[in-house]
């Protein structure tokens, strides 16, 4: 009885409204209903008989044994008959059936509501699926990860697979370093604005913003998880209510493997890959470098006449040791060799069944010197403890080592010693050597020091490093090293209240452990400066950190189903609780490099500590209605607290003594073709079509931004004090985007054909910004939530199977992503934000798209003194006084006679047009054949490196371009004169280093053989060979288009020189017991 | 666990139905950071960190107030090489961009002692000794010094006594206060920390900490004396230079022509330039400043005076022609003994040296002013002119025993003793020269303001200040006040001997543009007109007599030109 009043209170509650809305067509439909039922008599009121056939897509043949199903009622069921006909008993209100069978792909067919009908094709399941068991109203893609492939971490095939989903940009050429994510445009200007990560429903702090002891090195957390452990990854496009103020980026979903089956399951991976040597620019040889130097000499004011280095006489002492013609680059960049084995185990019985895998992977860059290497273990368990109570126990742990150094162009590379060992692989002077010469004359086997052929010239802090030392002196795991371990434990009791009612606890412990030591060696070295201050032997730098995150997740869902109204509603707590500390040392002065410890005899010894805590607390309500698996309704409250807003926010709810934000999302879809008007035909199979609007937060703010603190400061080195260091905005909080959706997913030609087509719209507002504070508190600047920007994009991907033989099989497709962000508001009504980096000139500014390229416009060299007295343009010293530009300068473009920052203009756009990739996929009997491409289009990027490597003002090796600069009056070229320190700026910020940086990139082709092999032992052994970045169409001069400096969205676009991705080679072998 | 979940998820279920706060929940604590509810300056240890954090933002605003004090003077001329920020300054047309502009800095270090003042706990003893009362005369003082250079550069400015903790708080708007005003708030503010000892913090960073703070005596005379206060003025002064148990003696330190011989040659015996030694007994109290910038800010005024590698020895201002002028105008003499003859006679130094242009007339501009053309150097950006201004050295002098004997003598003037203060310019005091030199109605009016122990204070340590650049003052007949119409006459002609004798012995040192704006108040006795000739007049005759900048002049006829523009 009691339960009968349950359910009358939920209809009227709950029901009611929501039958209300659709009643009309409820009705309308139950009255067409009834006519066609005369023949089943036997048949209960409101049940029909749908009957059909089941084809095989290649050849029309019947299939036996499918099974058919009432779509979500899987209690209405049947299966083919030999003829491949069936026929269903199924509720009036079930509009389709789920169809399925060994080997071949799920089909949601609709049926013919007029008939009774539905005639289905299926397609053999060597692609991807076309349909998902579950339609929802939220929007999300998945992909199942490809295991045939020698990745180290998963952002590649996130790249290759999730193309116009989610732009996606390596960082760099190193193993594992993973790849910036953008998803529906760029959400935030100073904030983090990638995506939100969750592995296996859990939030996970991908460190974004933490610091590296190594320049060009990011911690990417995605290398500690082998990619044979990751079963799929989706990416949500709406629906985030359940990610409160940690959803406006975008989520993906990671979701590692568990068994799916009662016997037991190994497979065992065997990958070798090979990696070339990164393509990089052309650089001079010794010939043209001594050209170069000599001329630059000219310039530095010098007034010796004699250097050791352009004497040509062979019988000099120091003759052979200026006379080489060394490739430095092949003492930095090498081939590369990589093996990975994995081993995975999953089965069980109806009590427990787990799946588990240990792998181990060394994998190493086209770096010297550049290693990395993983040890993994995961265990996923599934227990049933009793009828009601299931555990899922999962434990991971992972153990990432890398031997490391500097690399790319650092960013202010005129103050500070240059340590990247690639970049000394290109602008160490040719005509050096290694190695040492004896006093014969006779070249030694002992490394080089740092070159001194400028010294009596310019001074000592010209010198560069060998960087063959760099590499050898500094190798040890004392002193160039990174060592990250991630142990995950997670346990989630799942108890059934009753038939409806299920209560989830997830708990989560996850400790992320970083230990790194920087070293440069005294031997090959030459003096490192510490800006404005002094030089010194070397650096020892030692960092370790921790970042302890425990999570807990509780929650109840009901699920329900009155005839055609279904329901799932759930309501849970979530606490996110964060803890991040990190220990830094650092001293000058080891002594030599045997002893590279930090110790107390070190100079200039500092220490740099950071102690995040943060805890947010999460209340959410989500609801999931779908009426006849036609009218999908969906819906979600989320509201967070967390220990990062002030105590004022507006726009939120104050409620217990703190402010909580409220994150409301709704959305709605509707299949068309399950509708009774539709009749089923081969043109169209399926038609969905969606909306939906977000209010999702950005809660990256800095953990004591809202609150009011005191930090220390030292006097004369020997006392501490106590400062007002940070003065709280109270009514600091989350940045909010708001987002509109809309999308059409379309399956057509007989499922042949499959497309999908997503817009969105979003404007962000309470953009974090640092904000003038009145002078009167004593501090510049504070954080607070002042300006907006907004996004408008679409993204489209289309597949296509090409060939169904039966034999030959072939898939095509592709996808477009396109986005346009519009800054549209900045704090203090300012107009612009101008942000310097790594030679860069960055703006945002209102109206356009954030982080444009700001600089001068260049209008070629000026040939002749005439041609530049004519125009008689200069530049204004620090002082006042005019200097003017002569021949051989570069012609800036400008309205008035002085070059000045009034000058700069927007040079360039990192945003592209349009990114995506392009695939195909082929199958022949027990061979597949698949390739990849991506794409990104209208993008531009600033060639830093080229900037360092072509502006004739210092004593680096130029590129071979720089042979083509001017040096006579009457000259034309684009190349300028070269001056050292460039005094007339001919090499600053402008689109002399601006670029296309389109391309298209022949990502991976694939070849795989499955032996014809079964029997009781051997389940299969699949071989398989693979060529990544085979191919790459761009007119981009650098090294590779594909760049991303950092994580910052201001950093997008800045090429400055990381080591590029090359192409590689990979055989591996699989074998399933 | 599970245990600990289901614990939270009913903490949270509470927290929902409102029988519980989350407030506290969320007040994270840090390892990094000290909220300001964590710093309750309540136990002993609390005492040090905020004097040392203050004192840390002070070094903030060293460098800047000497500058302030002197680009705009008439004693600093600018290379063609200076940064257009000091050409803003130095043409009085620094706008709220100008990097000297930083009021913030200055607020900053008021905002810090307001927090101490307001919540230190006044009332905590140990040993039945009141704890923190040093500290907190320390930070009253620190306050006031910061207020009163506030207003000299800004004019008027807004006065917050309370610490600005919250976003709120700060975008108010606070009564603003012009120096008089500031000044008066201060006198009554500091009277009673008088007598209060200095904290002692013993040697930190190579100095004895007790150089660090401001003397309150000195920091009051200063408000008396910009309030118009003169006989209190002096009266602090005084006893601040008499109280010590030793007396605060000017010493014999100076430039001089040598008595033994009869001629002007060669070069003079120089220990004037060592009283600029931080360890001496010139110096009372300074901003210390970092030795190396990795440790944390370093005086930049090395770079702007002087030749160095790190401006490639382009140094950006040097002393201007009034001030070459001035010095070059003051007679020189010595007292010769001839043994042979044992006759004395007083000389007179020529009006020119052809070997020497410096060594003429004041001989303190060329003690501390080293000039040299370098020839051979392997850059070629590098500057071939090398100069040198000794004064200039690692730590920013607030104040030394010179410019208190000069304040002395600028409050006893105004205050109707211009005979005694002039006795500080041409014999020193002592208790014989008083006698002396000084009338007999000034010694009786002054009563206490004119003692000066016979035996701390001596001919041996004591000489007038304009001996130490012009030779033998006292015996000169050209330095002395002649007869004047009235009393005021008087006043005012030894007060512009004072101001030039602050000239002669203060340049660079970043007061000069202060002593101007001050003195230019009291003649106006305090805006009761609004003559601003005084100042503009000098200033707009740095350049020298021949090249009187008659914009300038205009320009600083008008008062709002004085002061940096404040932001909004």
């Amino acid at each position: 009885m009691k339960k009968n009043t349950f359910h009358n209170l939920e209809m009227k509650v709950v029901s009611g409204i929501l039958l209300s809305l659709f009643s009309i067509m409820v009705y309308a439909q139950d009255v067409s209903m009834q006519v066609p039922q005369k023949k089943a008599v036997e048949l209960e009121k409101g049940m029909r008989t749908v009957t059909g056939t089941v084809l095989d897509a290649t050849n029309g043949t019947p299939l036996v044994g499918v099974q058919i199903q009432a779509y979500d009622k899987t209690r209405y069921a049947a299966m083919t008959a030999e003829d491949g006909t069936f026929s269903i008993v199924v509720p009036d209100f079930v509009t389709s059936l789920t169809v399925k069978a060994d080997g071949f792909g799920l089909i949601i067919s609709p049926i013919d509501l007029k008939k009774n009908k539905a005639d289905i094709k299926l397609y053999t399941n060597e692609f991807s699926p076309v349909y998902e068991s579950k339609i929802l109203a939220t929007k999300e893609k998945t992909i199942s990860i490809n295991s045939l492939n020698a990745d180290v971490s998963v952002d590649q095939q996130i790249q290759a697979n999730l193309g116009a989903d989610v732009r996606s940009i390596i960082r760099s050429g190193q193993q594992g370093i993973g790849a910036m994510f953008l998803m529906n445009g760029i959400n935030s200007l100073v904030a983090n604005a990638q995506p939100l990560v969750v592995i296996d429903g859990v939030i996970t702090d991908m460190q974004y913003s933490r610091m590296s002891l190594h320049d060009g090195f990011y911690n990417n957390l995605l290398a500690n998880i082998s990619v044979g452990d990751i079963e799929n990854i989706t990416v949500v496009k709406n629906g985030m209510a359940l990610y409160g103020a940690k959803g406006a980026n975008g989520v993906l979903l990671i979701n590692t493997k568990r068994n799916k089956s009662m016997a037991t399951k190994i497979d065992v991976d065997v990958t070798g890959s090979f990696e070339n040597a990164p393509n990089v620019p052309d650089m001079m040889d010794a010939t043209d470098y001594r050209y170069y130097a000599s001329e630059l000499l000219g310039t530095t004011g010098t007034k010796l006449t004699e250097f050791k280095f352009l004497k040509s006489d062979p019988n000099y002492f120091y003759y052979k040791q200026y006379h080489n013609n060394t490739d430095w680059k092949k003492q930095v960049y090498r081939d590369a060799f990589s093996q990975s084995y994995g081993i995975n185990v999953q089965g069980g019985d109806d009590v427990a069944s787990y799946n588990m895998s240990v792998g181990y992977a060394n994998a190493n860059s086209t770096l010297n010197n550049f290693n990395m290497n993983r040890f993994n273990l995961r265990l996923n368990t599934d227990i049933n403890l009793s009828r009601n109570l299931d555990v899922r126990f999962d434990a991971s742990y992972s153990d990432v080592n890398r031997d490391l150094r500097d690399d790319g162009v650092a960013d202010n590379i005129n103050k500070t010693t240059i340590t990247s060992v690639g970049l000394l692989g290109l602008i160490k002077s040719p005509f050096l050597s290694p190695y040492q010469y004896d006093i014969y004359g006779n070249q030694s086997s002992f490394l080089s020091d740092a070159d001194d052929y400028l010294d009596e010239v310019i001074g000592t802090d010209a010198s560069l490093a060998n960087p063959s030392s760099l590499l050898y002196y500094g190798e040890g795991l004392n002193k160039n090293n990174f060592g990250n371990r991630l142990i995950n434990l997670a346990i989630t009791p799942i108890y059934k209240l009753n038939h409806n009612l299920t209560f989830r606890e997830h708990f989560n412990f996850t400790l992320d452990n970083t230990n790194a030591n920087y070293y440069t060696p005294v031997r090959g070295m030459p003096s490192l400066i510490i800006e404005d201050v002094t030089t010194v032997e070397n650096v020892a730098k030692s960092m370790s950190s921790h970042t302890n995150t425990f999570s807990s997740d509780s929650r109840l869902d009901w699920v329900k189903s009155y005839n055609s109204h279904n329901f799932h509603l759930t309501g849970g707590l979530r606490i996110y609780d964060m803890m991040y500390a990190l220990n830094m040392l650092q001293g000058y002065n080891t002594g030599n490099d045997k002893t590279p410890n930090i110790s107390t005899s070190l100079s200039y010894k500092s220490t740099t500590g950071v102690d995040d805590k943060s805890l947010s607390l999460t209340y959410y309500a989500l609801g999931d209605y779908n009426f006849r698996g036609k009218y999908f309704l969906s819906g979600g409250l989320s509201m967070e607290a967390s220990s990062r807003y002030g105590r004022e926010v507006q726009g939120g709810l104050n409620l217990f003594g703190v402010a909580w934000g409220l994150f409301p999302s709704v959305q709605g879809s509707w299949v068309a073709t399950n509708e009774k008007w539709f009749k089923p035909n081969r043109y169209i199979n399926y038609l969905k079509v969606n909306a939906g609007y977000d209010v999702s937060g950005n809660d990256d703010l800095d953990c004591t931004a809202s609150r009011t603190y005191f930090g220390a400061t030292r006097l004369l080195n020997a006392v501490d004090g106590l400062v007002i260091s940070n003065i709280g905005n109270q009514k600091l909080q989350w940045e909010t985007t708001h987002r509109v959706t809309g999308g059409v997913d379309l399956n057509m030609l007989d499922n042949r054909m499959n497309v999908s087509f997503n817009v969105f719209k979003s404007n962000t507002d309470h953009l974090l910004s640092l904000k003038n504070m009145d002078y009167v508190g004593g501090i510049n600047r504070m954080w607070s939530n002042d300006g907006a920007l907004s996004n408008l994009g679409y993204d489209f991907s289309i597949k296509f199977r090409l060939l169904n033989f039966k034999s030959l099989k072939m898939e095509w497709g592709g996808s477009v992503g396109h986005y346009e962000n519009t800054l549209t508001a900045l704090p203090d009504n300012a107009s612009n934000m101008i942000s310097e980096m790594y030679g860069a000139t960055i703006l945002s500014q209102v109206g356009s798209p954030v982080g444009l390229f700001y600089g001068y416009r260049t209008n070629g060299v000026y040939s002749t003194a005439k041609a530049a007295s004519d125009d008689a343009k200069y530049i204004e010293l620090k002082n006042g006084a005019k200097k003017y530009f002569g021949a051989g300068d570069m012609n800036f473009v400008s309205n008035d006679a002085v070059i000045n920052e009034s000058d700069r203009t927007v040079i360039g756009n990192p945003n592209p047009d349009f990114y995506g990739n392009l695939f195909a996929n082929i199958s022949m009997h027990n061979v597949k054949l698949s390739a990849v491409f991506n794409y990104s289009i209208g993008n531009d990027v600033f060639n830093y490196q080229r900037m360092v490597l072509e502006s004739g003002s210092s004593f680096f090796n130029q590129t071979t371009a720089m042979n083509n600069r001017w040096t006579t009056e009457g000259q034309l070229t684009d190349i300028p004169v070269i001056t050292y320190n460039d005094p007339m700026g001919n090499s600053r910020f402008s689109d002399r280093w601006i670029e296309d940086g389109s391309y298209l990139r022949l990502k991976t082709v694939t070849l795989s053989y499955s032996l014809p092999i079964h029997n009781t032992y051997l389940q299969g052994v699949t071989i398989w060979g693979s060529a990544n970045n085979l191919w790459l169409l761009t007119k981009y001069l650098g090294s590779d288009p594909e760049t991303s400096m950092g994580n910052s969205v201001l950093m997008q676009g800045i090429d400055r020189g990381l080591l590029p991705q090359s192409r590689n080679f990979a055989l591996g072998l699989k074998i399933n017991l | 666990m599970k245990k600990n979940a289901l614990l939270y998820f009913s903490f949270g279920l509470l927290s929902l139905t409102g029988f519980s706060s989350c407030q506290g929940l969320f007040n994270l604590d840090s390892e990094q950071v000290l909220f300001t509810e964590n710093n309750t300056l309540d136990a002993p240890t609390d005492t040090v960190y905020s004097v040392v954090g203050v004192i840390s933002k002070m070094q903030q605003i060293a460098d800047r107030t000497v500058l302030l004090g002197d680009i705009r003077s008439d004693l600093v001329s600018l290379t063609p090489d200076a940064s257009l920020q000091l050409q803003g300054l130095a043409n009085f047309t620094a706008g709220t961009d100008n990097v000297y502009n930083a009021p913030e800095d200055y607020y900053a270090i008021i905002n810090n002692c307001n927090y101490f003042i307001t919540n230190v706990d006044t009332t905590l003893k140990k040993r039945n000794n009141p704890v923190f009362m040093k500290e907190y005369a320390v930070m009253k003082t620190y306050r006031a010094w910061t207020y009163l250079q506030l207003a000299q550069i800004y004019g008027s400015v807004p006065f917050v006594t309370e610490p600005i903790l919250s976003e709120k708080q700060a975008s108010q708007t606070y009564e603003k206060k012009d120096v008089k005003a500031i000044a008066e708030y201060f006198i009554n503010d500091l009277k009673p920390y008088i007598n209060t000892p200095y904290p002692t913090y013993g040697t930190i960073g190579e100095t004895n900490a007790v150089r660090f703070f401001i003397p309150v005596r000195l920091l009051l005379g200063d408000l008396c004396l910009w309030a118009g206060r003169y006989l209190e003025a002096a009266t602090y002064y005084h006893d601040y230079l008499t109280n010590n148990a030793n007396g605060m003696a000017l010493g014999t330190n100076r430039s001089q022509w040598t008595n033994s011989t009869n001629t002007f040659d060669g070069y003079p015996q120089n220990s004037y330039s060592s009283v600029f030694n931080n360890t001496g007994s010139e110096m009372i109290s300074f901003i210390p400043m970092e030795t190396s910038k990795f440790n944390g800010l370093v005086t930049d005024l090395r770079n702007v005076y002087n030749s160095t590698t790190d401006n490639k020895l382009y140094y950006q201002a040097t002393f201007s022609t009034a001030l070459r002028e001035l010095s070059k105008s003051q007679s020189n003499c010595k007292i010769y003994e001839n043994l042979l003859t044992s006759t004395r006679d007083t000389l007179f130094a020529p009006s020119d040296n052809t070997t020497n242009p410096l060594f003429v007339g004041d001989l303190r501009l060329a003690a501390i002013y080293n000039h040299a053309t370098v020839s051979n150097n392997k850059f070629g950006d590098y500057s071939t002119s090398y100069q040198t201004i000794s004064k200039i050295g690692t730590n920013v002098t607030t104040y030394r025993k010179a410019v208190i004997y000069l304040r002395y003598a600028e409050a006893m003037n105004r205050a109707g003793f211009p005979k005694a203060a002039f006795a500080v310019l041409k014999y020193g005091m002592t208790q014989a020269n008083i006698g002396k030199y000084v009338d007999s109605t000034e010694i009786k009016t002054a009563g206490n303001l004119l003692a000066w122990d016979k035996n701390m204070f001596t001919t041996l340590n004591t000489i007038g200040i304009h001996s130490r650049g012009c030779g033998e003052a006292s015996a000169d007949k050209h330095y002395v006040i002649p007869k004047l119409a009235s009393k005021n006459d008087t006043i005012d002609f030894v007060e512009n001997k004072i101001c030039d004798e602050l000239a002669l012995e203060t340049a660079f040192e970043g007061y000069r543009f202060f002593d101007l704006l001050r003195i230019n108040m009291h003649r106006n006795d305090w805006y009761q007109t609004t003559n601003n000739d005084f100042l503009a007049k000098k200033i707009a005759g740095r350049k020298g007599s021949a090249n009187f900048d008659q914009a300038l002049y205009d320009k600083l006829t008008d008062q709002t030109n004085w002061y940096l523009p404040l932001k909004k």
